[in-house]
């Protein structure tokens, strides 16, 4: 294995196969940067151009813009609230208030380092684990599925730490308008009222730049017109490697999560950000800082979804089955080649293999020093008066829902959550949960159906999947901790009420 | 904040009933058995109907944290930004993204106080068009360019 790993090192320096690495990884990281654009957007813009390259310098292009996009998405997700993809909405929940706070050279330091550790990681795996990797992902049925997205779910009462019952209410109006547009398994339209365009349903992207990013702008101009307006000096200082430490649990459980997801088909790096956020708060001794500003809350989210880079080519690779948008591209690069992947691709082309492989770790070592030098001409941009900059992030959040689907109904669409999500902040209904309903209902709505079938409407059955069953009582276990934490403050503030009253009475 | 909650959970309560309903109505087909496109949003809604009525309950229970809004003023001040932006969509079908963002940016800047006038026309006209450039000719992405005249300034724009 080392003797191949060389063999590729060598491959990937030439330079040639260098600066297709380098440029790829700056075209991701720009396409997974601004909103509406994302990697499978430039990975299917750049598969023609692959034809006519060797098979090792189209497939590094790919997977290079593949693992930068996914870091890409949480520098405006830091910075102005704007996550790039679904993967980084999560990455807002504590990147904006560190930015709030002016520690967003702090925040997006996590970002870059916790993205590069768990991309590392995952193409370790990868490299190591492959085939086993494979056989255990195919274990994973619509139940187990249904199962994982319950206990994503169940931290909607965890995130709206002021009101565990709005923290509900959010997450539950989230997952409503998932359910808007024709169902995928019947076909009819469900709540459309007649209105054709409805038919698709809402496009997540633009629902999510609204609630986040321009309600943030009506807040702030709200703000600025009414004179409370504060500008929030911008500190430079990097993170800390005593911080990096004292997060190290956070770190590898999120990796752990992020190798495990990234492995099963069509679960994605969203679903892994928000499970291993969910369990950073489910294992803090201090969840109510969560959503806050603390640096956990960047590190969860950022290393799960980059640790699904390097797992997500395992049922491709040694299986020849894609389990994503993301690398069905790569299966197209590969045929176009003549290259068929499967259990024989680590026999028939070796070097390509483990070329990627070096490609994949080079990769994220660059990520990190490209971020790292970025940092502070990025916080720069937070200098700018925000009177400027406000119309400007607007015009990104408007091209950016725009770009999804040539569509001017989303920037429409786009707004009017911008209205919803201000009006949320105002009367403290968390935006964070509101999102995880949105991304993560039509998934468990797909494979709590399918379940249904399976079992044949017995809902009982669910009984004999232990995996299923081992992720639904975990998310009970989520949903009902933050219930009985409130109820206990609540006894005890009653018992102190109680006993300032007697002692009222004995004076 | 508590008339604004028990405000909120008294039209969702409603609103989720009506959608229940609705729900309710969808039919299933023979071969989904009893697992058709209402079931999904019937059991969100039950849960909504519920978390309705306990937010209700606690809100009415609990006494005001006076915790309010800034009254009409705020949302006045709502209303500008949101007014500009409803402008800014029913503008970019016809004006196309180009000009009604020069335009939106300019206004939006003036409006929200600020008075730096070479800096509000410099970003007002280069952000837009570097915007439009970048994702017209780089990433072949199509923007609205709008009708007549305007589709014509926005062709000699994004001929460079």
């Amino acid at each position: 294995m080392i003797e191949h790993l060389f063999i590729g090192f060598q491959t990937i320096i030439e330079p040639v196969n260098l600066l297709i690495l380098f440029v790829s990884l700056i075209m991701g990281l720009v396409f997974g940067t601004l909103p509406g654009l994302s990697g499978v957007m430039l990975c299917s813009l750049v598969l023609p151009f692959t034809y006519y390259m060797s098979p090792v310098q189209g497939l590094v292009m790919l997977v290079a813009i593949y693992t930068s996009s996914v870091y890409g998405g949480s520098i405006t997700a830091i910075l102005f609230r704007i996550p790039g993809a679904p993967e980084n909405a999560a990455t807002t929940f504590d990147g904006y208030p560190m930015t709030q706070k002016g520690k967003a050279a702090e925040a997006l330091g996590v970002a870059i380092l916790c993205s590069a550790i768990g991309g590392f990681l995952s193409v370790l795996i990868l490299i190591v684990a492959a085939p086993q990797i494979a056989k255990f992902a195919l274990v994973f049925g619509p139940p187990e599925f249904f199962g994982l997205c319950f206990f994503g779910l169940s931290i909607m009462t965890s995130l709206g730490t002021k009101s565990i019952v709005k923290g509900i209410i959010a997450g539950l109006v989230g997952m409503f308008i998932g359910t808007i547009g024709v169902t995928e398994m019947t076909g009819y339209p469900r709540y459309t009222f007649g209105l054709k365009s409805l038919y698709s349903g809402f496009a997540f992207i633009p629902i999510i730049i609204g609630v986040f990013a321009a309600s943030q702008v009506f807040s702030s101009t709200e703000k600025m017109l009414g004179d409370s307006f504060k500008t929030t000096k911008i500190a430079a200082k990097f993170i800390s490697f005593k911080e990096i430490i004292r997060i190290r649990w956070t770190i590898i459980r999120s990796a752990i999560i992020g190798f495990i997801i990234g492995a099963l088909p069509m679960a994605g790096a969203s679903l892994s950000a928000f499970i291993s956020y969910n369990e950073a708060v489910r294992w803090s001794k201090k969840p109510e800082l969560f959503g806050t500003g603390i640096i956990e809350g960047i590190a969860a989210p950022e290393t799960a979804n980059n640790a699904t880079t390097g797992t997500a080519m395992v049922t491709l690779l040694a299986l020849g089955i894609p389990g994503s948008v993301m690398t069905a591209i790569m299966l197209g690069a590969f045929q176009v080649h003549g290259i068929d992947p499967g259990p024989l691709l680590f026999i028939q082309h070796t070097d390509l293999v483990y070329t990627l492989f070096v490609a994949m770790l080079l990769g994220n070592i660059f990520i990190f020093v490209i971020g790292k030098t970025q940092v502070k001409i990025i916080v720069k941009l937070l200098n700018i008066d925000y009177r400027l900059l406000s119309p400007i992030i607007l015009i990104f959040c408007a091209i950016g829902s725009f770009a999804i689907r040539n569509n001017i109904i989303d920037i429409t669409s786009m707004f009017f959550f911008g209205v919803v999500g201000y009006f949320m902040r105002k009367f403290d209904y968390p935006i964070p949960a509101f999102v995880l309903g949105l991304i993560l209902g039509p998934i468990a709505e797909k494979n709590y159906l399918l379940s249904m079938r399976l079992f044949d409407s017995d809902l009982l059955l669910f009984g004999t999947k232990p995996i299923a069953m081992v992720f639904i009582v975990l998310g009970v276990i989520t949903l009902l901790m933050p219930i009985i934490r409130f109820y206990k403050q609540y006894r005890h503030v009653r018992k102190e009420q109680a006993a300032g009253k007697k002692e009222i009475g004995g004076n | 904040m508590k008339k604004a909650d028990l405000t909120i959970s008294g039209i969702l309560f409603l609103a989720s009933i009506y959608l229940y309903y609705v729900a309710d109505c969808i039919p299933t087909p023979d071969q989904f058995r009893d697992v058709g496109a209402g079931i999904w949003p019937k059991i969100i809604l039950t849960c909504m109907i519920l978390a309705c009525i306990i937010l209700f309950i606690t809100t009415f229970r609990t006494k005001d944290d006076e915790k309010t809004l800034s009254g009409k003023e705020g949302m006045t001040h709502l209303l500008m930004p949101v007014s500009l932006c409803a402008f800014y969509v029913l503008a970019m079908k016809w004006v196309g993204f180009l000009v009604s963002s020069m335009i939106f940016s300019f206004v939006y800047m003036y409006f929200v106080g600020c008075r730096k006038k070479a800096a509000i026309v410099i970003i007002s006209l280069a952000v837009p068009f570097l915007v439009g450039l970048i994702f017209l000719k780089l990433m072949y992405i199509p923007i609205p360019k709008g009708v007549g005249i305007f589709k014509t300034i926005s062709e000699f724009f994004l001929t460079f």
